[in-house]
């Protein structure tokens, strides 16, 4: 079910304080707009948590899932301090009825920028330099340093979910920890695999990954992100493919070198990207604190 | 890159020479074959004339599963050792608390040494990374870093992990072991790394192409993920182990020191004296004094132009005067691969290296087929080398 149109003037009725509002985009359940909740620009998020009928055991199922992943990603959001990971506004989470279907509704800073998704397809932006990607690839480390250290994968790491800022003391924000995996919860999912098949690291496509899976997969997605973000290029995937191919490709096929498609990089830099890309996480090198030194440090 | 002695019976002067000959960097010191006594007043002597030279102690641990088998050779480790070794059972070590307390009892132990580093105990996986040996032998590695930091002491820490050759052909057992033990809560700071085959003459084993590309598996990995990598009993495989991410080899004066097996626990099966050998860097194998005296002639590439090439004179048929001295030879012919290899700056370039040494062995040996001379051992090692780099590469995804 995909998130619906919405009149902003019944979002305003709905939720007091709200004045200007701006939709900026939206994706399975969630919608995003931009907002100024008493008087600060904020990013307003909301949920929709779809109808269900008690005999339906299975949608009463994804109706819990997804509430219960909401409330993980604030949970989430709330401990992180790092300002690599996106912060919650002013909103709290709570339920609001708007056009007769129910939401959960909260707030997140606003991040003034484009996402990297953008920047890297628009075709009059010229490729990074070496010190931005490693930057960006220091933030992302620095983001699953923090994220590990509670035993949480982000697990969709993409460029669609870094928003590069106009702050030059926060160049880089990692957003959306709406799939992120905990080793320490209980699984919130049942016999699927909530990934972004574009960005997918090989070991998830393992059936009993839950038992292993560790940071080394976002490792892989950071070095995906970055490599695509430097050749305006992904690795592996092609556009518009079976997201099954996309899959093999990330399980099977060895992607060509960064240093082919960027031979103005570094080949120390290039290399530690296609170690990362490595099918098997023991061969990632993944020692965050030697990772670091290698890109610049801690951010 | 660091070679060791791999200490046991019959030492002699030769650790020592190997010091004063700077030969080697290091020693690892085996309780079966040494007198607690004895090895005391050793690291304390070593400490104190080689002060620069690291000490390890293989609490061999992973022959306490076969210390109650009638007629296997324990040597001093029941006796003198007993603070920490006793005969084990499989069922016991499978409780974690059980492991625990064998973690705790030879780390204490070694903290009253004078050694540079502490190597934990552990049992050796038989047959396969997907086996109840595989979770003692994690549960092991897992703790030994927890244990270890109860007790305060700033020497680094070795979780041993000692597996047999057959396990390692089970690559996907194997990834799923490696990607555990690389992402321990608390790790160690390295691993002393031994890989078992049926015997010291097991050469197909131990020169097999799965073997050595697995080998190496494990000292990429690990050394990728910041460990240093001890490896036990390498012998003259610990250059191409060092070149991909090792930071040690070492190997001893018989062949049960040359290469790793348990078989050397069991009741002696009889056997002959071994023959004096010559470890040729140009063949990358041994050859015997007679055939070095026939060869050096008609093939001299086969010497290695070291300074132990003086233990072999021409005038005594290249036989050595001492028994100290084939040790010392391999010592310093593999100290001087392994130097020649470390000067390159990175892994492909290492393995582009090796395989040229490869290459020029083979040219090598074409001469020797020249010659009326027949080696005892052939150049199929060069092969499984050959092979065993190509296998890696391919796995670990590096481009030569």
């Amino acid at each position: 079910m995909a998130f619906p149109k919405l009149d902003e003037n019944s979002i305003k009725a709905a939720l007091a304080g709200i004045s200007e509002l701006n939709f900026i985009a939206s994706g399975g359940f969630k919608g995003v707009y931009r907002a100024c909740i008493n008087g600060n620009i904020e990013a307003l998020k909301l949920v929709m948590v779809p109808e269900t009928q008690s005999a339906d055991e299975e949608a009463v199922i994804a109706r819990d899932e997804l509430i219960a992943r909401v409330k993980r990603e604030i949970q989430i959001i709330q401990k992180c301090k790092s300002p690599a990971i996106v912060k919650l506004g002013s909103m709290q989470p709570a339920m609001a009825n708007i056009e007769g279907k129910d939401f959960i509704i909260y707030s997140e800073e606003f991040l003034e920028g484009d996402n990297l998704w953008v920047i890297l397809r628009n075709p009059k932006t010229a490729p990074p330099a070496e010190a931005e990607l490693k930057l960006l690839t220091a933030t992302l480390l620095t983001a699953i340093k923090e994220l590990w250290e509670y035993r949480i994968i982000h697990r969709d790491i993409k460029p669609c979910n870094v928003i590069k800022t106009n702050d030059s003391s926060r160049q880089f924000v990692l957003l959306d920890l709406g799939i992120a995996f905990s080793r320490m919860d209980t699984p919130l999912t049942h016999g699927w695999t909530p990934a972004t098949f574009r960005y997918f690291a090989p070991e998830m496509a393992n059936p009993s990954f839950r038992e292993s899976l560790d940071y080394r997969a976002d490792l892989y997605t950071t070095a995906l992100t970055v490599y695509e973000y430097a050749a305006k290029t992904h690795p592996l995937a092609k556009d518009f493919e079976d997201p099954m191919m996309t899959v093999t490709r990330a399980v099977k096929e060895i992607p060509k070198s960064l240093k082919a498609l960027r031979p103005d990089l570094s080949k120390d830099f290039c290399d530690l990207i296609d170690t990362l890309l490595n099918k098997v996480p023991a061969l990632r090198p993944g020692n965050l604190q030697m990772l670091m030194k290698r890109t610049g440090g801690l951010i | 890159m660091k070679i060791y002695a791999q200490q046991g019976f019959g030492e002699g002067d030769k650790v020592s020479l190997g010091f004063q000959n700077n030969f080697v960097d290091g020693v690892i010191y085996s309780p079966r074959h040494t007198k607690k006594d004895s090895l005391i007043a050793k690291l304390d002597e070593s400490a104190k004339d080689y002060p620069a030279k690291e000490r390890y102690f293989d609490p061999q641990f992973y022959a306490a599963l076969y210390a109650g088998e009638e007629d296997w050779r324990m040597g001093y480790l029941e006796e003198d050792y007993a603070e920490y070794f006793k005969c084990q059972q499989k069922s016991v070590l499978e409780r974690e608390n059980n492991a625990i307390a064998c973690i705790e009892k030879a780390l204490r132990f070694q903290q009253t040494l004078k050694v540079t580093g502490i190597i934990a105990p552990n049992i050796l996986i038989s047959r396969s990374f997907d086996s109840r040996e595989a979770v003692i032998s994690k549960n092991f590695i897992r703790n030994a870093a927890e244990v270890y930091s109860k007790l305060k002491d700033k020497r680094p820490l070795f979780a041993t992990l000692a597996v047999s050759y057959q396990a390692l052909s089970d690559r996907a057992a194997f990834e799923e072991f490696l990607n555990e033990i690389t992402a321990l809560d608390t790790p160690p700071d390295g691993f002393y790394v031994l890989i078992s085959t049926s015997g010291p003459d097991a050469n197909e084993e131990f020169f097999n192409s799965n073997t050595i590309a697995g080998w190496m598996m494990l000292n990429y990995s690990l050394g990728l993920n910041g460990f240093k990598v001890i490896n036990g009993y390498s012998d003259i495989l610990a250059p191409l182990l060092l070149s991909v991410g090792g930071y040690g080899g070492a190997t001893g004066w018989f062949a049960n020191l040359r290469n790793f097996s348990l078989a050397s626990f069991q009741p002696p099966g009889g056997g002959r004296r071994p023959l004096v050998k010559y470890l040729s860097n140009a063949l990358q194998s041994r050859i015997t004094v007679p055939e070095l005296d026939q060869l050096r002639n008609l093939v001299p590439q086969v010497l290695n132009k070291l300074s132990t090439d003086s233990y072999y004179p021409v005038v005594n048929s290249s036989t050595p005067q001492d028994s100290s001295q084939e040790v010392l030879q391999t010592w310093e012919t593999i100290k001087a691969f392994t130097d020649r290899l470390a000067s390159k700056n990175n892994i492909p370039d290492r393995l582009r290296d090796y395989s040229a040494a490869i290459q020029s062995a083979r040219n090598v040996y074409a001469a020797i087929s020249k010659t009326p001379l027949q080696l005892q051992n052939g150049a199929n090692h060069l092969q499984e080398l050959e092979e065993a780099v190509y296998l890696f590469t391919k796995r670990a995804g590096i481009t030569i």
